[in-house]
């Protein structure tokens, strides 16, 4: 009786750490990083350009958020996305993972709100990497995320 | 008779243990569901292209543009198959949804892959509810996200549908 009720306690523990664990991972990743400029909108823009050049990336025109989804007058002008990529790094991700393109997340976005507030809004790479569940992918892309970061804050700093 | 009980009683609390470590596994939402959505075909890659365009139109999405990865790859000297992405979305969606929910501009719009593997044409795209436990999503999100999941589904179901009609005409 007393073995049981040991097993029930050992069976109760693992399944309140196991809970705890994927609680603590999902609350502590977030999908996005989000980041308030001190500049404005133009001014936001330009430097991110110029960020992310520094930063080795090869930067491609400029595109609405909306883009293509309605016509060009429609779009909202203050939602630009400035993309951007490392062809030896997008040659890698797809040799190890070729679904990584449902989520290749150079890109990031500046946005104007109602109030004025710009912020840069990009995808957090430590949290898309989990999507995929591939450790060779995570292994060799861990580090994009410091990459991301950098050009976030010379551009907010 | 008290052997018996104890033995019992062990078993009881394995199956117990197990019982519930599985559980804990199962309630897992990153386990629950498939995180990349995805359907292989033999069709030719640059049919499947053309008509998966078509059935995202069919589903109310509009195509904001297609990314030719490849001929960027090829260009800067990379050996690559054919991959491209379609970018996709409906702008009613994407204008009300940045604005409440600024964390799903990363997402914006949405990207199917579509690749050669082999002999067959691949379509990948991310199941938008296994963002759900990175964007602490609240009911009305979740059930965003489990709409278009549906909708995702659809589009890769129709694909496969166009390529057995398409081999039931030759």
């Amino acid at each position: 009786m007393k073995m049981l009720k040991n097993f029930i306690i050992l069976g109760i523990t693992w399944w309140c750490l196991s809970i705890t664990a994927h609680a603590t991972t999902s609350s502590d990743l977030k999908l996005t990083l989000v980041q308030e400029s001190p500049h404005g909108f133009e001014e936001t823009l330009d430097a991110l350009r110029k960020a992310i050049l520094a930063n080795n990336f090869r930067v491609f025109p400029d595109r609405y958020l909306e883009e293509g989804l309605t016509d060009e007058l429609s779009v909202n002008p203050k939602q630009v996305s400035v993309r951007f990529c490392n062809f030896s790094d997008l040659h890698q991700a797809l040799q190890i993972e070729p679904q990584a393109g449902v989520l290749l997340p150079c890109t990031i976005t500046v946005v104007e709100d109602e109030t004025g507030k710009v912020t840069l809004v990009t995808g957090n790479v430590k949290a898309m990497l989990t999507l995929f569940d591939n450790p060779r992918l995570t292994a060799a892309f861990q580090d994009l995320e410091d990459k991301y970061q950098a050009i976030i804050d010379e551009v907010t700093l | 008779m008290k052997r018996l009980t104890r033995w019992l009683g062990v078993g009881l609390g394995v199956g117990l243990s197990i019982w519930l470590g599985v559980m804990a596994l199962a309630t897992s939402p990153a386990s629950a569901q498939e995180k990349l959505l995805s359907v292989r075909t033999s069709q030719d890659f640059e049919l499947a292209l053309e008509q998966v365009q078509d059935v995202l139109r069919q589903h109310g999405f509009s195509v904001a543009h297609i990314q030719k990865c490849d001929s960027g790859l090829q260009g800067m000297g990379y050996k690559t198959d054919d991959y491209k992405i379609v970018f996709f979305g409906r702008v009613e969606e994407v204008r009300a949804l940045s604005r409440q929910y600024p964390d799903l501009v990363p997402l914006f719009p949405f990207k199917l892959a579509i690749y050669t593997q082999g002999d067959a044409t691949v379509l990948s795209v991310l199941n938008p509810e296994s963002v759900a436990p990175l964007l602490d999503a609240d009911p009305a999100l979740q059930q965003q996200l489990q709409a278009w999941g549906k909708d995702f589904r659809a589009v890769l179901a129709d694909m496969q549908t166009l390529k057995v009609a398409q081999a039931t005409l030759q």
